[in-house]
This record gives C-alpha cells, structure tokens and sequence, in this order.
C-alpha cells in the first residue's frame, strides 16, 4: 500500500486557526471508484492508504456549500506523497474568508475580482435589529458592533452577546422580514451578502453567522444540507469529536451540535438525557438543549402519563426560553409537538399553535434558525416588506391581484397566471389568500435600527443619520399637523389608553395574588417574607420546616442555583476541586454530578464569579479576602 | 386491484404507488364543487406519474435486463398502486394487464395497511411510499386524495397527513423507508394563518413505542411553499428526475465487490440535479427537498458504474460551428464532435475525463480542461473561445 498525506492549509485564516475545524475528503481512482474517506484540517493531516496498482487518484476536498476542489495525485513510484488545500482562491478579503465555504459554489465573494452587478450598496437602506431574550420576554436592543467591514459584495458585524438567546432581525423594501438566530455568550460575526441563488425560495440578501466554533458549525451546515455523509467523515475527525461528543467538554454549543449529529444519524440512543436536562438547567439561555432532551426521551418511547409529562415540560421550557439555536432544533420542536399533542388538542392554540407558526414560517440561514415574521413572537408565513414603520405585505409581481374590499380589512385574492404554458402545477393554492392587516407598527427604538449602508463606511453613517433624522421629522410633523385619520400620534394614544387598561387590570390580580399569598404564608406558620432576587454568591437558605400537610405544603420551596450553591462551597471551604465541591453539595442533600458542577463552574468563570488554576477552583476575590487585604494595607 | 405484486422474498422492497389526478369535488370536478376548493382543480399528470414509476419497478421482472428497480438484497418483494384519472389507468403486470383502483381517501387507507404489514415483517425490509398529486403545506405537509372536498363540514377528512405518517412508520419499520412525494408545498395563507387543517395520519402516532426505524429518506418535488409542475398528460418533472437518477444516472461505490449503491442522499442529491437541469423557464422552477436522516441503507444496487449526461457547449455559438470538441478519458478513451452539428452531447460512465475545444483553423486559442470530475448525473460546461 502507498500512503498520501492531506492538509488544509491557510495560515492567514482565522477560521482555519481552530484546530477542530476540518473538511471533508474523498480520493477517487480514475474511473471515479471510492478509495478513502476522511477530514483534515490544518494542524491534523487526513491519512490515505492506497492500494500499490492504483495511480493516479484524485483528492476532493468538499465545502459546506456544496462545492468541491480537487487534486490530481501521481506517485509516480514513490510510496509517500502529500498534497494540501490552500484555500487563497476564497479570500478576496480576510475578513470574508470565512463564509466563503457556506455561499454558494459560483459566489463572487470567492473571486478577487468583482464583475458583478449585485453589489451589497444596493441594499444600503436594508435594516437590521436586534432582539434579546431576557426574563421570558423578547426585546428591541441597540446593535452595537465591535467590529465592522465592507467590501462591494459584502458588509459584516461583530457583535459580542451576552448570555441570552439573540435574534437579528432584517427586512427592507424589497426584503422581506426575517429573524435569524444568533449564538450568545460570546463573540459573535454576522455577513451579509447578496443572494445569486436560483432557489425560487432564495431571499435577496444572504445571512451568514458563526460563533467562532468552526469545527461544530461546519459539521452543521452539512447536516442543514443533508450531506451525511460528509457529516459522518467530520464526526469521526477526532478533534472535532473529542469537542462534541466527550461529555465533560466545556464548550456547551459545541455539545448541542453534536447531539444534533447524533439524532440526525439515528445514534441517538448513546446521548445522555441526563447531561442535556443539566445542560438545560445550567444553560438556560440555550434552548437547544432542552429539545433535544425531549426528542431523546420521545424516540425511546414513553411509557407512562408521567414521561409524557416530562417531555412535554421540556418541549415547553425549549418554547419558554426563547427558541433554538439551530435549525436542527425546529423540526425536532415539529417532531415533539407531533408525538406529544393529544387526540382532543388544538394544532392552532397553545404550545403546539406556537411550535405550528413557527415551522410553517421557517426561513433558510444555513445552520442557523431562521423564520418570517415581524417580531421574534409574531412568526408568520405570509411575508412582508418595508421600514418598521411601513410594514405591507410582498406581493408576488407575477401574480395578478383582483382586490376584494371589505369593512374591516382588505381581502386580496390572488390568481396565479398560467399563460401560455401547458404545465400544471401540481398544486395546492392556485388561489391564494393573504390579509391585508394593519401592519404599522409604532415607529419605536428607531436607534436601534442598524442600516447596511452604515455598516463599515464612516461617510454614509453620517449621511444616512440624517436621512433618518429628515424621515422621523417628517412624521413628527404629520402628526402635527393631524394629518389622516391613521395619523401616528393618534395611533399611539390610543394604545396607550389600552396598555394603561391593561395595567389597572395587572395590577387587581397583583394584589389578589398577594393576599393569597399572606394568607398561605400563615397556614404554612412561614414567616419569611418573598426574599428579592438572588444574586450569584448568597448563602443558601435551607426550606423551612413545615408541620402537617396543607396546600401550601404542596408548594415546592424555591430551589437554589447551582451557581450559588457552588459559590457558598467555594466561600466557606475556599480552594476545592471540581469533585471536592460535587462532595460539598452532595453533602447537604442535594442530588448533583460532577458533570452539572463542571458545567456550572465554566459557566461561573465565564462570568467571572470562579476562577480556576491548577485544577483548584476558589472565588475571584471573597469579601473576606479584600477585608483583610484592606486590613493589612 | 390495488395488489399488483407479491412474491415471498425475506428481506424484500414492498412498494406503494398513488397517483391523484381526478378531484371530482375541486374545480371543473364531476362531482358536487366542495365549500372551499382552496383553487385546486384537475390534473392530468399524476395518472401518467404513478404508471411510469410502477412500470419502472416492474420493467426488469417483465422483462430480464431492462431498466427499472434493481437490488439482488433486497429484490421486489411487493407492489401496490391506486390512480385516479378520467380514463382507467392499466399496467401490465407479470400475470396479466390490471386496471388500478381509484385513490380515495378509504383506498389508500387499506392499500397502506397492507403495505406497512408487509414492510414490518422483516427487519432487513425497505419500505418504498410514492405519491403524485395535490400537496399543501403548512407546518406538516398534507396530501389529498381523489375525495377531497366530499363533506363540506369535514373537508379534511379525505386527505392525510404524510409528515405525521412518516413519523408513526418509524415506529414500526425497522428497515429502511424512501417517501417520494410529488406534490407542492405552496403554503396556503389562509390555511396558514388560521391554521384550521388537521388531517389525520394514515395510522396514529403511538408514543409509548420507540423509533426504530434504521434509516429513512423523504425526498420531495419542491421546496417548503414552492410548487410542483408536471406537462399536463405526461410524466411529471419531479417523476422523470426520479426514474431518470434510479435508472444508472448516480451512485456511489463503497469498498469490496463493485457494486454501486443508490441510497438516499445519492438519489437526493441526482434528482436535484436532473430538475436544476431543467429549469429553463424561469417562472416554473422547481428545486427539490429531503430528509435525510438514519444510516446509509441503498435503495438500489447496480452493478455497472452510474453513467453521466455530458453536455458541452462553446461560445460564441459562430465560434463553436469552426470547433473539434473532445472528451478525454483517463484511461485514454476519447470522444470527439463537430461544433457545427451543435452543442455536444454525450453519455459517458462516471471517472475523470479531460474536455476541451480546438479550431479547425486557428480561429480561437485551443481549450483544454483537465481531469474534470465527471459526478453523476449530470456535467454541463460551456467553454469560452477567446
């Protein structure tokens, strides 16, 4: 047998400085015949063994995208070569390099030269926003990039995200609104460029984004496109393997990724429900992991009312915490609301209404979850298109549109035109309905908006503030003057009336709740009082001690954080190993892992309230300690 | 007779055929118009589909050697099929020519319970589910059968829920399954919005049992909210993609004997190709969908390479009438063309193939492509003259 050596090798890349970022290969003989499989990145090289009598054979590196590379090998005699990718063909511009891989196989962005008429300035007036996910709520927030650039074809953004699920939002005039979900918990890169996809689905604009974690992304993006195969030769790269599947790897993400694999390739047995309820709970922000929990337990089968409760729970808690990461994670969310909904429920009401919405509104960013909509709540198949303040309906240009008015919204039946063509669609809707609603929505957090053409250009920054200031004056001025019966301020007057009704009424079932409250906390002889929000590092409270049965007995006791279990340990012991501590809160009765605890530290180090060396975790720096570090001084 | 195939082969491939082109309660249907026909009305193609895809799986047991489904592992080990059409739909099958029953809601109920018996009773079995007709989707894609629209106070009734049946199955086969479903998947807004369809399943999802199904492949005509097209009285594109890929045009070899596996990634990956191919019109593109998920379990196993479809063309087109156009085998074996009969089309087994253009007098530089891979089904290249 003869050995060939494959590298990649770009040491000018970032994406190819993770070590766990790999692609896959395939060596042909001559009439096209399977020789080998493999992954190599750059730091790991794929081996090849190649029987003595085949020469010459034929390396094919594939992309995500789809689009593969591939190398002519001769041994000419020799029983050793090697040959290695360079990927300098992609890199028209550093920054981009690292998309390049998921665009399309024909992307310009790939070309050093640009003889393309879609240049990115032709959506200088396309918007984005960006939604967090915090206290069960999805909320506007300022895009504030630490980072952007530009070329022609495309502009990019990083972004450094807090622990929370994140969605960015885009839409323009001629693009329609969508949401695309974005990793937290660290940087976070987003580009944006035009879409020379053929796909009748295609968007205008392409989103790409990345997390920094190439190797688990990678992995997914074949997995998006159905490429198993390719998907299988990563999964095996032992790298990337030892990041997705080891369960005491640190990088949750990466985690998730795997299971997602895992689920995809029918090895779902060998994931372990219990890491990803602990993921669950320690990584609130990532819902991923409590969906792939669920699916794990409903593929098993579930025996009794009680694991179907269990699943359903987690189902709800996916939906709860904002939604997948990944796009993977909605046709499980599908899979799960499809095995668990029973005879008498609703498809369109509840839990499985919003799981419904979401699917049939599900948009295409790669890996990424993506869907239509106008608010991270509001998914909706029917598109639309406009500024924040202008949302209307797309409205397909090949269809002609016989308007139907009625008094409260308009009706427009649309007919598809099938001049001229003998073929027939084998269709579903040659007629389709859309509601023409009231889509304005108040002209609000307008800051917040972030417009392409600001992005990476000092100049059109200025230009196009006050491009905005001229518009919001514009409006301010309608309202003004009154103008129209529609006009803004009455609009938002009028919501304001409703919201303030709204409160009034919150506000009765406020006090309602609280007399309940004071008249359990007597049957219950508990006399503390509702405690404020815990913050990392207190002391726990053991649960009061009750006598007797009661409703309130009934009541679980507010359950302590691990975070802040781990916090008191580490302030009363001071320096312990991760096993050490696992001891300490098993000691006080609580049932934990030493996986959960590990997960918990890294998460604690994340955010500065642990630190580790030497295998020692202490606090970063206990009262106590600056105390007597005052004391001394 | 819906039954048009039975032999005892263990394990085996048991198939199931349906083709819906008659609607008598949708637009310009013989029947009373359903309450809401959702715009849906007759189609000529999918009687024409669901015979050309039967006729393809029982070609080479008519017929030794022809074209048509191949898998000495897992032979034909059962057929069923139902079409509804204006005309009788008649294939001629190995005891004599039967006429298909109609695809009602209450048919396609009893032909699938024989098929799914059928599929579960081996764990090696592979489980074939083709469908041609009227598709809608909104969160899970909803098939209609010939009855559709029959009670206006439970439209839904006569269709069925393919996603959710798909997902029942898996319960049950522990084999490999291949759903082929050729039918749009336009989202209907008003069905979207107010989320009012709940069809049912062909058999209910029972939770309490696993998932065992070892692999399964769920390869669609078109894309999530696009549509479908078929020539009206011909085969449709999605059908003449699928047939055309599982008749030689992809594969891949695995290591041992040579044998070339057609698996589901394989056939998803050929028949989007072949419809990419075809979308010369640029208001009728179709680009096609899958599932992939499981292992890799072949569908087919063919014994030759798969063959490729070249197509080479030269511009400017006066350039390409003075052209010698050639392609180059590994091996040494060459093709070659006169530019002036047109573009060049060949079909060549799938290897490693030089390409290239020479002038017959010097009026263009010589072109000259090297070890180019040649990956079924398709290699469309048109070379520029400078």
């Amino acid at each position: 047998m003869k050995t060939l050596k494959v590298l990649l090798s770009d040491p000018l890349s970032d994406r190819l400085s993770s070590d766990a970022f790999a692609l896959p290969l395939k060596v042909f003989d001559l009439e096209g015949s399977l020789v080998g499989e493999g992954a190599a990145s750059r730091a790991q090289a794929a081996i090849f063994k190649i029987p003595k009598q085949t020469d010459p054979v034929f390396v094919s590196l594939t992309w995500p995208s789809g689009k593969t590379q591939t190398k002519r090998i001769n041994f000419d005699g020799v029983d050793a070569t090697s040959v290695s990718f360079m990927d300098e063909t992609i890199r028209r511009d550093e920054w981009s390099a690292w998309a390049v891989p998921r665009l399309h196989g024909k992307s310009e962005l790939e070309r050093r030269e640009v003889d393309s008429a879609i240049r990115i300035d032709r959506f200088d007036r396309v918007w984005l926003r960006l939604w967090k996910f915090s206290n069960g709520l999805w909320g506007e927030t300022s895009i504030r990039p630490i980072a952007q650039y530009r070329n022609s074809l495309a502009c990019q953004v990083d972004l450094h995200l807090e622990e929370n699920p994140w969605l960015l939002q885009i839409g323009g005039a001629n693009v329609p609104w969508r949401l695309v979900s974005l990793v937290g918990g660290g940087p976070c890169r987003v580009l944006l460029t035009p879409n020379d996809s053929k796909d009748p689905r295609a968007d205008p604009l392409k989103i790409i984004v990345t997390s920094f974690r190439y190797g688990a992304e990678t992995l997914l993006e074949f997995l998006s496109r159905d490429s198993m195969a390719e998907a299988k030769a990563l999964s095996q790269f032992p790298p990337l393997a030892q990041r997705i599947f080891d369960q005491k790897a640190e990088d949750p993400i990466a985690v998730v990724a795997g299971a997602y694999f895992l689920l995809r390739i029918g090895d779902w047995n060998s994931i372990s429900t219990q890491l990803f309820e602990e993921l669950a709970d320690v990584y609130r922000w990532i819902p991923d992991a409590a969906v792939i929990c669920c699916v794990v337990l409903i593929r098993r089968g579930l025996r009794d009312h009680r694991d179907k409760l269990h699943a359903r729970k987690l189902l709800e808690e996916c939906i709860h915490r904002g939604l997948p990461v990944f796009a993977e994670g909605l046709s499980l969310m599908q899979e799960a609301a499809s095995v668990l909904r029973g005879p008498t429920e609703s498809t369109s009401e509840g839990l499985f209404g919003i799981v419904q919405r979401v699917a049939a509104s599900e948009a295409w960013a790669g890996s990424a979850f993506s869907f239509y909509g106008q608010e991270p709540a509001l998914p909706s198949p029917e598109k639309v298109v406009g500024y924040p303040s202008q949302a209307r309906a797309l409205k397909k240009k090949s269809e002609p549109s016989i308007s139907v008015r009625s008094a409260s919204r308009r009706r427009r039946v649309s007919v598809p035109s099938m001049p001229n063509s003998d073929e027939e669609p084998n269709s579903a809707i040659s007629i389709s309905i859309d509601y023409k609603v009231d889509y304005e929505l108040p002209l609000r957090n307008k800051e917040s908006l972030l417009f392409l053409g600001d992005i990476g250009n000092e100049a059109v920054v200025e230009k196009l503030t006050s491009a905005r200031l001229a518009v919001v004056n514009q409006l301010i001025a309608k309202q003004e003057a009154g103008e129209g019966t529609n006009a803004p301020l009455q609009r938002i007057h009028a919501k304001i009336s409703e919201l303030e009704a709204k409160i009034a009424n919150l506000r009765v079932a406020e006090r309602e709740i609280m007399a309940l409250d004071q008249v359990l906390a007597r049957q219950t002889k508990t006399t503390s009082a509702p405690k404020p929000k815990q913050k990392p590092g207190p002391k726990a409270t053991p649960p009061p001690k009750l006598k007797g049965e009661s409703k309130a007995s009934k009541l679980a006791p507010p359950r302590q954080t691990i975070g802040a279990a781990i916090t008191e340990v580490l302030d009363r012991y001071g320096a312990l190993s991760a096993a050490e501590i696992t001891e300490r809160i098993q000691a006080t009765g609580r049932d934990i892992t030493n996986r959960t605890v590990s997960f918990a530290l890294q998460a604690l180090k994340k955010r500065g309230l642990a630190k580790s060396a030497e295998g020692q975790w202490t606090p970063p720096l206990s009262r106590t300690q600056r105390g007597r570090s005052r004391k001394a001084g | 007779m819906t039954t048009l195939y039975k032999a005892h082969r263990a394990p085996g491939t048991h198939v199931l055929a349906i083709g819906v082109g008659k609607y008598p309660h949708l637009i310009e249907g013989a029947g009373p118009l359903a309450k809401n026909t959702l715009g849906l009305g007759q189609l000529t193609s999918p009687p024409v589909s669901v015979k050309a895809f039967v006729d393809w799986c029982l070609a080479p047991i008519l017929k030794p050697g022809a074209a048509g489904f191949h898998n000495p592992l897992v032979p034909l080990a059962s057929l069923e099929a139902l079409a509804s059409s204006e005309a009788a739909t008649t294939v001629a099958t190995p005891g004599s020519t039967v006429e298909l029953k109609a695809a009602t809601r209450s048919n396609i109920q009893h032909a699938f319970e024989r098929w799914l018996n059928r599929v579960a009773c081996n764990e090696n079995n592979i489980g074939v589910f083709y469908f041609c007709g009227h598709g809608i989707m909104v969160a899970d894609h909803y098939l209609l059968a010939e009855d559709f629209g029959e009670s206006d106070r439970l439209p839904w009734d006569k269709a069925f829920d393919v996603s959710n049946t798909l997902r029942a199955v898996e319960r049950d086969v522990k084999g490999a399954l291949y759903f082929f479903i050729d039918a749009c998947r336009k989202i209907s807004i008003d069905v979207a919005l107010t989320l009012g369809a709940n069809p049912h399943t062909l058999e209910a999802i029972d939770s309490r049992r696993p998932v065992i199904c070892t692999s399964s492949s769920l390869i669609r005509a078109t894309g999530e909210g696009e549509l479908a097209f078929g020539l009206g009285g011909k085969v449709s594109r999605f059908t003449q993609a699928l047939l055309t890929a599982m008749s030689g045009y992809c594969g891949v070899q695995d290591a041992g004997p040579p044998t070339w596996y057609v698996d589901g990634e394989a056939l998803a990956s050929a028949v989007r190709k072949l419809l990419e191919n075809g979308n010369k019109t640029p208001s009728r593109r179709q680009v096609s969908s899958q599932d992939i998920s499981g292992s890799s379990v072949p569908l087919l196993r063919l014994a030759t390479a798969p063959q490729m479809k070249v197509e080479i063309d030269l511009s400017p087109e006066e350039k390409r009438s003075r052209a010698r156009m050639y392609v180059l085998s590994g091996k040494g074996r060459r093709f070659d063309h006169d530019g002036a009969k047109g573009v060049f089309q060949i079909e060549v087994p799938r290897g490693f193939y030089s390409v290239g253009a020479r002038a017959a007098a010097r009026e263009f530089a010589d072109i000259h492509y090297e070890d180019q891979d040649l990956t079924p089904p398709l290699f469309d290249l048109t070379m520029q003259a400078q």
